[in-house]
């Protein structure tokens, strides 16, 4: 049951058809891990705690370094140096202390996805390393959980939803193998991954709730330099090492 | 005859820019098109294509709004247009 406090934040978003009590009770019982959350996955965590939903688990390493602060939202100029996760987990908790957030200061890996993906309803993928997106993906694909799937480079950004079983493709389909010329540095501006993490947010509200049709099987993208906007169909591959037949 | 080009990724700061243009014979197909493409564009042609040639498996191609595949048959008609997008990620 919502209480009388929760009834008060959420009240804009229980008007929208389709939410009501009984969606905001659906974000309240569900759980959601991005991975990693910078400048795209902070803006993921912000709007998804802000929305109420119940439990976030976060992992993301390392310490903060000056050069993420033009992106990362969830960070302060004082923290310099500091563990990233505990400023994410301040300044989340800050936002909303109903629900519960869960940091975890190490990024995916063999070790941990298994459990990461185990607490969750959906997964938001957010990581910069393919060697990172691949391995969730697996691990998505294995215990049948929803993946939304957000990426950026430049003033461009894409988003699609892997959904478990044959419907839509996995992330494997799409890139079988880590690309030989991405690096974990690139160009990017911060409105564009906090653009496409809203809209990475949005995706799993819709997960959670019901409420409106996913990007199953589509990708969307989009080019801020002019605004141009592209939706593709996309496919399984029938010979996918993770998904395929 | 013509095929049109618009790239997505790291494929646009590779090439110089959003689009590119290439003539090729009659009748090719999506990757033969995309394989002259790479050979026509020294910036692009690691990213696009492995050593033996082949279109990297990573690369995405897409026509009409559709995602074709590298065994794709189909001729391409002169003046059609080939979105080719690379990999990009989060951080």
């Amino acid at each position: 049951m919502l209480t009388p406090a929760e009834k008060a934040i959420y009240e804009w978003q229980m008007w929208v058809p389709g939410i009501g009590e009984a969606g905001q009770q659906k974000l309240k019982e569900s759980s959601v891990l991005i991975t990693r959350c910078g400048g795209l996955g902070g803006l993921v965590a912000y709007e998804l705690a802000a929305a109420g939903v119940g439990k976030l688990v976060i992992a993301h390493a390392g310490n903060l370094k000056p050069s993420d602060l033009h992106r990362q939202l969830l960070m302060t100029s004082d923290w310099v140096g500091k563990p990233r996760i505990d400023s994410i987990v301040r300044r989340l908790g800050e936002l909303n202390p109903l629900i519960e957030v869960l940091g975890i200061p190490e990024n995916v890996n063999n070790d941990n996805v298994a459990d990461l993906v185990g607490q969750v309803d959906v997964v938001v993928d957010c990581a910069p390393l393919f060697e990172e997106r691949l391995l969730l993906n697996r691990e998505t694909v294995r215990q049948g959980k929803p993946m939304v799937e957000c990426a950026m480079y430049e003033l461009q950004f894409h988003i699609t939803t892997f959904l478990p079983g044959p419907e839509t493709p996995c992330l494997a389909c799409l890139h079988p193998e880590e690309p030989p010329s991405w690096k974990r540095q690139f160009p990017v501006f911060g409105a564009v991954s906090g653009t496409v993490g809203c809209m990475g947010a949005m995706e799993a509200i819709k997960l959670v709730t019901g409420v409106g049709e996913p990007l199953g099987g589509r990708l969307l993208s989009m080019d801020m330099r002019d605004f141009k906007v592209m939706e593709s169909l996309i496919h399984r591959r029938n010979d996918c090492v993770v998904c395929g037949n | 005859m013509i095929v049109n080009f618009q790239l997505w990724g790291q494929l646009r700061q590779a090439a110089g820019g959003t689009s590119y243009v290439v003539d090729v014979p009659d009748g090719v197909t999506a990757t033969e098109a995309v394989q002259a493409l790479a050979s026509s564009c020294e910036g692009v042609r690691s990213m696009i294509l492995d050593d033996d040639g082949s279109v990297r498996p990573v690369i995405l191609i897409f026509r009409e709004g559709r995602q074709l595949e590298t065994d794709d048959t189909e001729s391409l008609l002169t003046g059609c247009e080939l979105t080719l997008m690379s990999p990009i990620a989060g951080g």
